[in-house]
């Protein structure tokens, strides 16, 4: 039993079924994504001022994994235009291309991760705070070793300045009052920042695992049927630049304003 | 098309020849829209059933509280902990507002929205527009895949220590993540996750029903030419696909809130049993308010939209003329899902908002009223001048239109800001919304499950008991809940253990009457009567499979629509013969006609289609 | 119409010409926002509307070329930019509707 238009373009409306599929699912994640941008808007709107972190996040890294992105769309699109005319071995190579840009930016990603979970805020019995990474290797039960700096007050913490001389800062444990890290339950922000590029990451690595599915194990369809093939190819590209295009959103939201 | 059949009809015989699909395959791992309506079908009446049975425990308490649930009480505190229902079978407010809470989850989530879109949308929405089958066969099977893990997740959340999600089906912050603070993970935890698989489902199902009616109408089959049931369900798979990830989006912010001790919903300050929660806090209770509802307004007209598409089938089949109005009621129902995104906050009027914003709420929601009016008005003049053959399905049919109209006005007090003030939260919220889920909802679908099951099982249910079926639901349901709006309008709220005897005592408006408390046992009883009348329902499903007066054509009700034009029951791609349609989609009694009905495929020359725009009466 | 290898050569080369073309605009896009999230135009709010109306033109190229949006029927992608000018709606009325700082909330 054969279904109409899995692959020929039905008339009125110019498409294939899995095309208006793909179309629709992603209508649905600009809901998701939306309600998401919705919630930051309003919970930084409201909340109360000096509260709401700014330059928590380095931008440059952020600026890097968005052109990042931007070159794996377009070796992506390119790609699909390769094997649209046949060209397979090109369509392999800029793909190939793509799914390297996705590893290059899961690997920043994780960096920036990494040390968001090992920077601390500690407040200290006697009101001060410091803020730095922790030295894992010289930190022992009766002491943290971090490398960081001392903040005047807690709403520099919120809004750090731009260039901090960091230098080595031993604390007693006894000292200690609270150790904070910039994990998702430190304050919205956090949990915001995670959250929505908790969620990109993961239609990242869908992404990128339904690229190579079709790259990879499963392209024995090019030889028997190569106009699904092509088809599969421009359906899984079209969610791959809408993951690009979140991300042209979520750059700007949490790394510059 | 053409083409399309004769390798279809090659296929199948290749097909069998090489394997006979398993068992699993056949049952569990199918991917044929058929298999995959019934298995929604019978998944989700077993959790409508399920939810039935919840609701009369909450009755029995409401009834008489403090006293030992009667037959199951025991189990319930064997099964469930003593920390739930006591060693005699007193149930606990804890498991009161857990039974609430699944209740409302369960009946809204597992067994509504599953047997609407799941079910009716899955078996039926294909062969009426002439396809073989969905758009995405495999995204269908995994679609029912999800809800039913969805399913298992939600029924084994009674089992975790703590009991299961006990906020109520809304499921508010800041209770929902402080409600219970012992155990991680807890029955709340595993409702979030549960609500993740069935939309989940939902949003595959839409998906898959949205691109098959655009995609797969057989030729011939204009827009205008749809059956209004193929219409409600586009429009309802809209509402699913745009509305439901907000809610996905809140419920993984308040899983978060739970299990990784962010804030979201959780504001400054919150004191908790005396002691401060120990969380960054700024978060907004308001935020879940506003994620939630916008899933949870479009969610009601998901309710509604798919059981008026069986009711208008059901109606035009046995009045034996066009439906009334056609026209209309396509426009009305994609302006209702349109409007149904801009009302929902009427659900948080009493939440300390602004009046700009609750006068923009308001308005939006007094002009939703009107597409639902022009939607029940056009059924109930498709009556006028109609030959009614009252059968079962018409029965359930026609029962459904003033029951909605009930629940539909007395919607009207809670959409006015000044008077939701008295309403909110009360009785009568209960008794308005069920109004048009149990007499309005469930009574379409009793009127499709008695009107399409000829066609997948080749005999009838039988009528007598149908009937009494039908007399007995109507009758009890309506003393189920009118009494409610009494109470409501005596200031009974809602979600109270005791059914409000803590109330009974207290002096002036405060109190509630001992007649209030009175209707308690009155609605209780009406329940438990409901219960027994859906007893010969069951058996008749059951029975008629094997027993049932068997059909002597593949269209014994002699409808219009292409449904009707396959075999009985429909084998594997559907149609033995290529479809093409002629004419719209309820050409009954049509004068100058030669017939008494042309279904849709019928090219007779000699009976010219309808012309859109021109309909014969009014 | 049959074209000869040599013209879907071009073709391809025009295509990927202009798909450079579109990502290294929106790359410029990016390194703008850079620019205009340091700069003072005023108010706040005027910051964040230029940086995110230049995240919307680099939304919109690659909706429009990558995602050859522009080249479906229009039926289609009217459809998104009306979601899109729906959203912005929603969330424009969300702040008007706001209550006002002077007003009393009761514990």
């Amino acid at each position: 039993m054969d279904i109409p238009y899995t692959v020929e373009r039905r008339e009125d409306t110019g498409l294939y079924n899995a095309k208006l599929g793909v179309w629709l699912f992603l209508a649905s994640e600009v809901m998701l994504f939306g309600a998401l941008f919705s919630s930051y808007i309003l919970l930084r709107v409201g909340a109360d001022p000096g509260t709401w972190p700014r330059h928590w996040l380095d931008y440059r890294l952020g600026a890097v994994n968005t052109i990042i992105l931007i070159i794996s769309s377009v070796t992506n699109v390119i790609a699909w235009a390769n094997l649209k005319l046949g060209y397979f071995n090109k369509y392999r190579a800029y793909q190939a291309i793509t799914m390297l840009c996705a590893i290059a930016f899961l690997s920043i990603k994780s960096y920036e991760y990494y040390g968001k979970f090992h920077h601390y805020t500690i407040t200290l019995t006697d009101g001060r705070i410091a803020d730095g990474h922790i030295q894992k290797d010289e930190t022992t039960k009766d002491k943290v070793v971090i490398d960081g700096w001392w903040p005047a007050s807690e709403a520099v913490v919120m809004n750090p300045p731009a260039n901090i001389e960091e230098k080595k800062i031993e604390i007693a444990t006894k000292d200690i009052v609270e150790m904070r890290n910039y994990g998702p339950s430190r304050n919205n922000f956090a949990g915001l920042y995670f959250t929505m590029t908790g969620l990109h990451v993961l239609h990242i690595i869908g992404g990128i695992l339904v690229i190579f599915a079709i790259w990879g194990p499963l392209n024995g369809m090019w030889k028997s049927d190569p106009e699904r093939y092509t088809n599969r190819v421009e359906v899984a590209g079209l969610f791959w630049s809408f993951v690009d295009l979140v991300w042209l959103f979520i750059f700007p939201t949490f790394y510059l304003l | 098309m053409q083409q399309m059949q004769q390798t279809s009809h090659a296929d199948s015989h290749g097909h069998d020849a090489h394997h006979a699909p398993g068992f699993w395959s056949t049952y569990f791992f199918s991917t044929d829209h058929k298999m995959v309506g019934m298995q929604y079908a019978i998944t989700a009446l077993l959790f409508l059933l399920f939810g039935f049975f919840l609701m009369l425990m909450m009755r029995w308490q409401l009834a008489y509280p403090g006293h030992p649930v009667p037959v199951v009480g025991k189990a319930l505190s064997q099964m469930l902990g003593e920390d739930m229902a006591t060693k005699e079978g007193v149930m606990s407010p804890d498991l009161y507002n857990a039974f609430g809470a699944m209740h409302g989850t369960i009946m809204v989530f597992l067994a509504i929205v599953p047997l609407l879109t799941g079910a009716f949308g899955n078996y039926v929405m294909p062969l009426q527009i002439g396809a073989p089958d969905m758009a995405f066969p495999r995204l269908n099977m995994m679609s029912y895949q999800f809800y039913f893990m969805g399913g298992v997740v939600m029924f084994a959340s009674f089992f975790v220590p703590g009991g299961a999600a006990k906020s109520g089906w809304t499921s508010y912050s800041p209770l929902s993540t402080i409600a219970d603070p012992i155990h991680h993970p807890n029955g709340q935890t595993f409702w979030l996750i549960g609500m993740i698989f069935l939309i989940t489902s939902s949003m595959l199902g839409s998906v898959n029903i949205i691109t098959t009616i655009i995609q797969l109408r057989a030729k011939g089959l204009s827009w205008m030419r749809l059956p209004f049931f193929v219409w409600a369900q586009f429009v309802t798979a809209f509402l699913l696909l745009l509305a439901f990830p907000p809610l996905e989006a809140a419920g993984c912010l308040q899983l978060m809130d739970n299990s990784f001790g962010t804030s979201f919903f959780l504001p400054t300050g919150l004191v908790v049993s005396g002691r401060a929660l120990h969380v960054a806090g700024g978060g907004s209770p308001l935020l879940w308010q506003h994620l939630f509802w916008f899933l949870a307004h479009p969610e009601v007209y998901v309710l509604i939209l798919p059981a008026m598409g069986i009711v208008a089938e059901v109606i035009a089949n046995n009045t034996r003329k066009p439906l009334w109005g056609y026209r209309s009621k396509v426009y009305a129902t994609m302006v209702l899902g349109f409007m149904s995104f801009v009302v929902w906050a009427h659900h948080m009027y009493l939440t300390g908002m602004g009046t700009r914003i609750a006068t923009f709420f308001q308005t939006t929601t007094m002009m939703i009223s009107i597409p639902s009016v022009v939607i029940l008005t056009a059924l109930l003049i498709s009556l006028w001048g109609g030959s009614i053959r009252f059968n079962t399905p018409m029965l359930f049919a026609v029962g459904f239109l003033p029951m909605f109209g009930i629940g539909g006005l007395t919607g009207l007090p809670l959409g006015f800001n000044a008077s939701d003030i008295q309403l909110h939260d009360s009785y009568y919220v209960i008794g308005h919304f069920h109004y048009v889920v149990a007499p309005g909802t469930i009574f379409a679908i009793f009127a499709g499950i008695y009107y399409w099951y000829p066609k997948a099982t080749g005999r009838f249910m039988n009528e007598y008991w149908g009937k009494v079926h039908f007399a007995l639901s109507m009758l009890f349901i309506n003393f189920i809940f009118m009494p409610m709006f009494i109470q409501g309008l005596a200031g009974m709220s809602r979600r109270m253990y005791d059914g409000g005897a803590t109330y009974a005592e207290a002096a002036g408006i405060a109190g509630l009457s001992p007649f209030i408390l009175f209707l308690n046992k009155v609605i209780s009883f009406a329940a438990f009567s409901l219960a027994a009348a859906q007893i010969p329902f069951i058996i008749n499903f059951f029975w008629s499979i094997k027993h049932g007066k068997k059909v002597t054509s593949d269209n014994p009700w002699d409808a219009t629509t292409l449904e009707w034009q396959t075999p009985t029951p429909p084998g594997h791609g559907n149609f033995t013969k290529p479809i093409e349609v002629f004419r719209g989609p309820y050409e009954y009694n049509v004068p100058g006609h030669t017939r008494e009905f042309l279904p849709q495929n019928d090219p007779d020359k000699t009976s010219p289609p309808l012309t859109h725009g021109h309909p014969v009466h009014g | 119409m049959n074209k000869t290898p040599e013209q879907d050569l071009q073709d391809v080369k025009r295509h990927v010409q202009q798909h450079i073309i579109i990502a290294i605009a929106v790359a410029v896009g990016t390194l703008t926002t850079l620019w205009t999230s340091q700069t003072n135009f005023g108010s706040f709010s005027l910051n964040v509307a230029i940086t995110l109306g230049i995240a919307a033109v680099q939304a919109f190229m690659v909706a429009g070329f990558f995602m050859h949006l522009l080249s479906e029927k229009k039926m289609i992608y009217c459809f998104l930019v009306f979601t899109a000018v729906f959203f912005v709606v929603m969330i424009g009325i969300t702040f008007w509707a706001r209550m006002p700082d002077n007003v009393v909330h009761y514990q």
